[in-house]
């Protein structure tokens, strides 16, 4: 029985991983190994890695074993003859994770008393279960397994980048060379071993007597323990027990593998390329069409946007798929925000309709379908007749497959249960999901509806206020002046039939130009059929006022008129009073960000205060075709500094400074009113006029700040 | 009030992250995107309340994208092919370089899928909790980042200078945290004892080097700091003390905590409680002044939700104190399961454990949000705030939950929040 090698006591436990492509023979060739070891007198642990638990079964006469991840702890079997063996196991094929449950698997067999471990390791898969068997921790020798194929070949070279990467000590055991009984194919595995600079430490013949141990359930070495086979297998054997030889994996380039496929000679310095990656931080926000750049980082999220946008639909609910901490972050947020906003909206504050999956690591290599099940009957039991399946980061790692679970769960729960489409670019936008929920919306929208003459719809993402009171009766006041009233603020929590009788307004406007609110109107006039939304910005002061009115009357064919007429007078009325406490007076502006600043100009002009200079201070956030407004006969820079304002202000002395980043122009020490409107329309305005004169009266900085 | 209640609790990452943040020589590092730190950011922000100026230092380096606080790998979609070991290993060098001392990293569960190996970063100055902290509970996370911390720092050996402890499990989750350490410290010093530490709520290196040597672990919050006190007693020998009563919340838990404390390490306890007795006289006699209020609390019902070492001495005080009724107690926590569920059943109010209902009550004690939830559209009775989340509050006023002030806290919100007009009579003189 040549494949027995006596034992000798190690003073701790050797770790052997057995790779190789998938297919290759490595249950077959990791079992044999654990039973010649034992045969010797060692005591072996046998782990089988793969989610598919199928490595054990020649150790326990072809019976399967419970695994890990259906036992835990107790999924460590004794065989009797020496070898203890676990199966990882997993979730069903294509979902959950492999990596994490290795992880806790290991970490479950860390005090196992064994004198070899043999861990049946997945095929050449980028992932955790891949990569953590190959950790320092975790291995002392890597054997890998291939045959003469090309792509045999080629997935041990890609395990041998992957040791280069994760394992920097000289771990690799040698080759198994498993033939197929391919012509030349000892001759490809010796010019690769060689390339590569490793032994082959085992030739295992093409042999039925495996198909027949395996048809039996039990190990080559153990049913013919004095064949050829066998003997083969001593030899890896040896190669383990007897003082190992260790070696560092050194893959080869990609030219390198194509020689070798061509049968040529590899060529020299053909060595593979280290491919570490510097870190990379510069973010393309799709959702926006804005580059994130410099220090200033994207708070990427998988989920937010489609949450934030789904809480706002208040009859139906938001599961979000992921660890409890993102969900309570969510609705903390979300609370916090409506409590925050209370009293400048009138009605009970909203709801927060968001239910958690409450997944962790173990739920992801178990399978996750459960827990969304028992999420979505918590919603639809709670009375949710709509149910938003969201993904987060964890669960599109795992490649969960929302719309197949949603689309049985619809079946089985008899209500609308929707799996959001995630974002085509994973953690590519601040928002994440939002365009994914918005489409989703804008599907609730009835073409058929009739259209009630005189309705308007706004459009936006995010209604900057919109909602409360004081700005509702701006609005109100425009859409009046034209005989026009509100039918729908999508998405500023709508009910799903309100959403659906989004066709039933006159027109539509797209409030503010941003791109996610132009791909919403887009997808709403696709869908619709429905003319294209008028792009206007939030109303504020006169012009804007006098835009909404001009626009809407020109695609409703109405007269704007005497809706102008009762607008400027207002405005005028308002202004006007305000005059001679500012006339004269010179203002410099100060803007961070490219922020359209029209309005608050034609202020100060019709309060007759001289704008010395406009400075834009661009940042970091690179905005990608922006549209940027001309200020004709104004000194105007576009790419200005903190630093070149200070040089202004002092060279040019202006009473006062209009500015969106008041903290540091407070700093300044210059006298300064925000720029911000407290109150849409031509109140907002009015109201503004005021607060700007009030600061042109009072002394420099803040009185709580001083000796601080 | 169903729609104002916050639902979902937080996990053992959020835990981990408060427990780091709880010590002083720490940055915490959030391995994952962006997203994961932005509203951690302003978790922590709302329970700090102490003004931390911005670093000027943070500006150069996209780990901290311009904010001090939580520095974090942000990760893209590029690290979720190639892994995240450079993020990692170049985050904390960039972390070091800016803020010195120990860098914790967290790992939230999108990162933990990709198995970054960790036992490749040097392990000198950095703490790595990489266990799967999302399966935990908030306390649980908070316990076991704690004690890891712990494990990384130099701390000295048993001492012999006079009756010393440390505060276990107290944390920054209590809103009024700086007057809570205050106050204990204050009553425990009155009876010759001196708090070593308060581990884990804004502690000092140097406060942890000294606690190896207290004669006692006085673990207030037990679902906070379990695997804390083993850590001590299996490194120190430091016995811990759980307190029978539970937190001192109330005045008869206080006094119980400080009379254990006091048996405990042979003291006298009396200076303390004549201060909390004071304090308690003081305050009953204001109540005196609202009598009608006060009494007419008798056979009212209550609700609590909250942390079992919080909520248990609570309940006690309501009902013993004002013979109030609990109708609903949820529990997060195990910590005084049998006690809680001991006094109800005590009391005939077996049904109030678990049920949520808080309809026929006139005081709500539950999170900072809910309460202020209930305060804005709940404002015929009490809504009180025992735990966090809460919702951006500036706190001027010393709200604690615990020993005197927390008494004061609790009874002044509880009372003023009773939205009641009592008719009549202004003052009785006969009566009184």
């Amino acid at each position: 029985m040549d494949y027995i090698s006596n034992y000798i006591q190690l003073p701790i436990m050797f770790k052997i991983s057995v790779y190789g492509k998938g297919g290759i023979g490595k249950s077959t060739v990791s079992a044999n190994l654990s039973h010649a070891l034992s045969a010797g007198g060692a005591r072996v642990l046998h782990v089988g890695c793969d989610p598919k638990h199928d490595s054990t079964r020649l150790l326990t006469d072809g019976v399967p074993v419970a695994t890990f991840a259906e036992s835990g702890p107790d999924a460590l079997v004794d065989t009797g003859c020496g070898v203890s063996c676990v199966e990882c196991g997993g979730a069903p094929v294509g979902t959950g994770c492999a990596g994490r449950g290795m992880a806790m698997l290991f970490e479950s067999i860390s005090d196992v008393d064994a004198d070899y471990r043999v861990c049946d390791v997945l095929g050449d898969v980028v992932c955790g279960g891949f990569s953590i068997p190959l950790r320092e921790d975790n291995v002392d020798a890597v054997v890998l397994v291939t045959s003469g194929e090309f792509m045999s070949l080629y997935a041990c070279n890609n395990i041998l980048r992957g040791i280069s990467n994760l394992n920097g000590r000289d771990c690799v055991l040698g080759i198994v060379m498993n033939r197929r009984g391919d012509i030349g194919e000892e001759l490809r595995v010796r010019r690769f071993a060689e390339a590569v600079g490793l032994p082959v430490v085992c030739d295992i013949p093409r042999s039925d007597r495996f198909r027949e141990a395996e048809a039996r359930g039990s190990t080559l070495v153990s049913l013919f323990p004095d064949s050829e086979e066998a003997a083969a297998i001593g030899d890896l054997v040896r190669a383990v027990t007897s003082d190992p030889v260790l070696h560092p994996a050194s893959p080869l380039s990609d030219d390198a593998m194509t020689d070798l496929a061509a049968g040529r000679p590899v060529r020299d310095g053909c060595r593979d390329v280290s491919r570490s990656r510097g870190c990379s931080f510069e973010m393309y926000d799709h959702d926006r069409g804005m580059t994130y750049s410099g220090s200033y980082v994207m708070p990427s999220c998988t989920s937010h946007g489609a949450v934030e946008a789904g809480l706002r639909v208040p009859d139906a609910a938001v599961v979000l798929h992921g660890p409890r901490n993102c969900a309570y972050l969510m609705e903390y947020a979300f609370r916090r925000r409506m409590l925050q906003e209370h009293g400048q909206r009138p009605g009970p504050l909203p709801s927060c309709n968001l239910y958690s999956t409450g997944i962790d690591g173990g739920t992801l290599f178990r399978g996750d379908a459960e827990a969304v099940s028992e999420a979505v009957s918590r919603a639809v039991s709670d009375g949710f007749r709509t149910v938003f399946l969201v993904h987060s980061c964890a669960t599109e790692i795992a490649a969960t497959d929302l719309a197949g679970i949603a689309a049985s769960l619809s079946d089985e729960l008899g209500a609308d249960v929707v799996a959001i489409e995630p974002d085509a670019n994973f953690l590519g936008s601040r928002f994440g999901g939002l365009s994914g929920m918005m489409d989703r919306l804008v599907s609730y929208m009835d073409p058929d509806v009739p259209v009630e003459p005189g309705t308007v719809n706004l459009v936006s993402r995010w209604f900057h206020g919109f909602g409360r009171e004081r700005n509702r009766r701006e609005l109100d006041l425009i859409l009046g002046s034209m005989g026009m009233r509100l039918n729908t603020m999508f998405l500023d929590h709508c009910t799903i039939p309100e959403i659906s009788r989004f066709c039933a307004g006159e027109v539509d406007v797209q409030v503010g130009a941003s791109r996610i609110n132009g791909q919403v109107c887009d997808t709403i006039s696709e869908r619709t059929g429905r003319p294209r939304a008028l792009v206007l910005d939030p109303p504020v002061g006169l012009s804007q006022s006098l835009a909404w009115v001009d626009a809407v009357c020109g695609r409703t064919g109405r007269d704007p008129a005497s809706a102008r007429e009762l607008l400027r007078r207002r405005y005028l009325d308002g202004i006007s009073p305000l005059r001679e406490r500012v006339r004269g007076r010179r203002a410099m502006v100060y803007c961070y960000s490219h922020t359209d600043v029209q309005w608050q100009l034609e202020v100060l002009r019709d309060l007759g205060v001289e704008v010395v200079k406009v400075v834009f201070v661009k940042g970091n956030v690179v905005d990608a075709a922006e549209a940027v407004p001309a200020y004709d006969g104004l000194d105007v820079e576009w790419d200005g500094s903190y630093c070149g304002f200070l040089e202004d202000y002092r060279r040019l002395g202006p009473d006062i400074v209009v500015a969106n980043d008041h903290n540091r122009i407070a700093r300044s020490g210059a006298r300064w009113c925000s720029m911000n409107p407290t109150v849409f329309g031509i109140g907002g305005a009015v109201e503004w006029a005021r607060r700007l004169c009030d600061s042109m009266d009072l002394p420099t900085g803040l009185g709580w700040k001083v000796g601080l | 009030m169903e729609g104002g209640t916050v639902r979902i609790q937080p996990d053992g990452i959020l835990g981990a992250m408060v427990a780091s943040e709880g010590f002083r020589g720490n940055t915490t590092l959030v391995n994952g995107a962006g997203g994961c730190r932005s509203r951690a950011q302003i978790v922590l922000r709302d329970l700090v309340p102490e003004y931390r100026e911005e670093d000027p230092r943070c500006c150069g380096s996209p780990f901290f994208s311009r904010q001090s606080r939580l520095p974090c790998t942000y990760l893209g979609s590029d690290d979720i092919v190639f892994g995240t070991g450079c993020k990692v290993s170049e985050g904390l060098d960039a972390v070091r370089s800016v803020k010195g001392g120990r860098t914790v990293l967290v790992d939230t569960l999108g990162a933990s899928l990709l198995c970054t190996d960790y036992s490749r970063i040097p392990s000198e100055g950095t703490v790595i909790c990489d266990a799967d902290l999302a399966s935990m509970s908030f306390h649980e996370g908070f316990d076991l980042m704690t004690e890891s911390v712990l494990c990384s720092m130099d701390i000295d050996g048993p001492g012999t200078d006079g009756p010393s402890v440390n505060i276990l499990g107290y944390n920054l989750s209590d809103l009024g945290w700086v007057q809570g350490r205050e106050e204990l410290t204050r009553l425990l010093l009155a009876m010759g004892v001196r708090v070593n530490a308060f581990v884990g709520c804004d502690c000092t290196d140097g406060e942890v080097a000294t606690s190896g040597s207290s004669d006692l672990n006085v673990v207030v919050h037990p679902e906070y700091a379990i695997g804390t006190s083993r850590f001590y007693s299996d490194t120190f020998g430091t016995p811990a003390l759980v307190p029978s009563m539970g937190a001192p919340v109330g005045y008869a838990a206080t006094r119980s905590l400080l009379t254990e404390v006091a048996d405990r390490l042979g003291v006298d306890p009396a200076p303390a409680l004549g201060m909390v007795s004071a304090d308690e006289s003081l305050v009953l006699s204001r109540l005196m002044n609202c009598n009608k209020v006060v009494d007419s609390l008798r056979a009212k019902g209550f609700a609590l939700e909250g942390d079992s070492s919080t909520v248990y001495p609570l309940m006690v005080w309501m009902h013993t104190v004002f013979r109030m009724v609990p109708r609903s107690v949820v529990l997060h926590d195990g910590a005084y399961l049998a006690e809680v569920v001991g006094f109800l059943d005590g009391i005939g109010a077996g049904d109030a454990m678990g049920s949520g209902d808080t309809g026929d009550c006139e005081v709500v004690f539950t999170d900072g949000v809910t309460a202020g939830h209930g305060v804005l559209m709940d404002p015929a009775r009490s809504h009180v705030a025992i735990g966090m989340p809460y919702p951006g509050v500036v706190d001027l006023m010393r709200r604690c939950m615990v020993a005197t002030s927390g008494c004061r806290y609790i009874l002044d919100t509880m009372l003023n929040g009773i939205g009641r007009f009592g008719c009549g009579q202004p003052s009785n003189v006969d009566m009184r």
